[in-house]
């Protein structure tokens, strides 16, 4: 216990005086005030677009409400899950290039606690930085519209935060059979690359793969999503790659 | 008892046979030199030992518990100082080692107490500033710290004095041979001075495999020879002993060597005493490690 708790220490330093800690921050503290406000302005922006003389003109009769803001949250969200993503990819193979995770190994720092102090670290900076950008954002929107209307958002927000998780497990795990950080951006993106094909050539597979979860935005318009098989899913797979990443990682050559 | 011990190792890095049966036994409390020629497998070696590389055959055992591949508990008993300590640059000495000490379980007042000492005997004790900055020397200074904060049963340094200039390696070498009261050092080195200045056992590593070990001490009486050489003042002493005694000879320093068996050294003593030739030097020629690594380590 003493162990994990120094190692995630450590891991939170680094992410402290790197930088991390602060960028990850301002870009999800960013996301959160884009959302409300795209959906605030854009219908503004489209009105002086719009040329009446030209005949050039836009539907703005439409009035926009507070799930027009939580849908530019959940499709900012998948940017704001690239970059945390892409910034967090170095967070095994750093170790490995520098050769700093042997010294502690050779102090006989257990390697599964090493792949469980790194997937804390992930989670919670994850859900901080998820956090701050949902509450900044969901206090706009409903400083600005009557949330009322967007049905079931904290199950939505939930659920995309538990999507986002996932892609967690899949850096740790695949840190764990790559060296590189650009082989583990490759890996994920392999991966979401490999479900949208399948997607698109069989679209009954749709309601059971995990991508489907990243459509959950469409949850807050009253529709139904069929989330639960995805999710189950989602999170067994999730499951098995952190936990089948410690007897590989036991095996792996630092 | 041995602190360590290795039978038949050996390791292949795809068509290269590094070490081809490696068989080195290194005694409690000694200061163990594992001398080879770069790219020899000292690395390697110590790599495996660590559990760091999967051996392709043979048994390392430390303190009598057998080393795994991957995770191994025989790690709570070595500190190691790579050839180039990599740490966490964003730590100050001092967090790095609380953070050593709590990933190795020290109480927390140990690590305290531990830290200071070390750092005050490593010259690291007034370094505030995060490890980033810190020079090759600095660096090696607090990986030598970092090794002994567990009160280690065996200490193994790869290469610790190579990168550094005459006075680091001197103060390295005197926090290696204090260290040496407490636990049992091995290091590998291709510097030999360093070797015979502290080293009580060597070892060679030539060609993937041991081509010599023993006590220093018992090496080199092995390796004695019965050379002599004399060392005069001036010429005319010189040609004064030549004239006296035919087999000496001349080597290219101005220095007359004999041997043992063509003269006794005793006669020549009485002659110098006789004549009062004033001579600088008369000895033994004691074999140096360093003609011994040429003799033991070259083919």
């Amino acid at each position: 216990m003493r162990q994990l708790k120094a190692f995630v220490k450590k891991e939170f330093l680094d992410q402290y005086r790197s930088g991390k800690l602060f960028i990850l921050g301002a870009i999800f503290l960013f996301f959160g005030i884009l959302s409300p406000a795209t959906a605030k302005l854009i219908p503004k922006m489209l009105e002086m677009v719009a040329d009446h003389d030209t005949g050039f003109t836009i539907d703005t009769t439409r009035e926009v409400t507070a799930i027009d803001s939580f849908d530019q949250f959940f499709k900012n969200m998948s940017m704001a899950l690239i970059v945390f993503v892409i910034m967090q990819a170095g967070i095994f193979s750093k170790e490995y290039s520098s050769g700093t995770l042997m010294l502690s190994l050779t102090k006989g720092m257990s390697r599964g606690r090493v792949i469980a102090a790194k997937t804390i670290t992930l989670f919670l900076t994850w859900t901080a930085c998820y956090a701050l950008c949902f509450g900044v954002c969901y206090g706009y929107t409903a400083y600005f519209w009557d949330v009322s209307a967007a049905k079931d958002v904290f199950l939505a927000a939930l659920i995309y935060w538990l999507y986002g998780m996932s892609y967690l497990a899949m850096l740790v795990f695949f840190s764990t059979l790559v060296k590189s950080n650009t082989g583990v951006i490759g890996c994920i993106a392999a991966v979401y690359l490999v479900q949208t094909i399948i997607l698109s050539l069989i679209p009954k597979v749709k309601e059971v793969i995990p991508t489907y979860l990243s459509g959950i935005g469409n949850l807050t318009h009253g529709k139904d999503v069929a989330f639960a098989v995805p999710l189950t899913v989602t999170l067994i797979l999730s499951a098995a790659m952190i936990v089948s990443s410690v007897p590989i990682f036991n095996k792996k050559q630092i | 008892m041995a602190m360590l011990e290795i039978k038949g190792l050996e390791k292949r890095f795809g068509d290269k046979q590094v070490l081809k049966g490696v068989d080195l036994t290194v005694p409690e409390k000694s200061i163990f030199g594992f001398i080879g020629k770069n790219g020899a497998g000292k690395t390697t070696t110590m790599k495996l030992i660590l559990g760091l590389l999967k051996a392709d055959k043979g048994e390392i055992t430390v303190n009598g518990m057998k080393v795994t591949y991957g995770q191994t508990d025989t790690n709570r008993m070595i500190g190691y100082l790579p050839d180039v300590p990599e740490f966490y640059q964003f730590m100050t000495p001092r967090e790095y080692l609380a953070f050593c000490g709590e990933i190795s379980g020290m109480p927390g007042s140990e690590i305290k107490q531990r830290s200071e000492e070390l750092l005050e005997a490593v010259g690291l004790g007034s370094e505030k500033h995060r490890i980033k900055g810190f020079s090759r020397g600095m660096r090696q200074r607090l990986g030598i710290a970092q090794a002994l904060l567990g009160r280690p049963k065996l200490l193994i340094c790869d290469e610790p004095t190579s990168a550094l200039d005459p006075v680091g390696r001197k103060d390295i070498l005197d926090i290696l041979v204090r260290a040496s009261k407490e636990t049992t050092i091995i290091f590998s080195t291709h510097i030999l001075s360093d070797v015979e200045r502290i080293c009580t056992d060597v070892a060679f590593l030539r060609n993937g495999t041991i081509s010599l070990e023993g006590k220093l001490a018992d090496i080199k009486r092995s390796y004695r020879s019965d050379e002599f050489c004399i060392e005069t003042d001036s010429q005319a002493s010189a040609e004064a002993l030549k004239n006296a005694f035919p087999m000496l000879k001349d080597n290219e320093n101005g220095i007359l060597v004999f041997r043992d068996k063509d003269l006794s050294p005793f006669e020549v003593m009485s002659f110098i005493a006789r004549s009062k030739l004033p001579v600088v030097r008369f000895e033994r020629v004691e074999p140096t490690l360093e003609s011994l690594f040429v003799e033991v380590v070259e083919p």
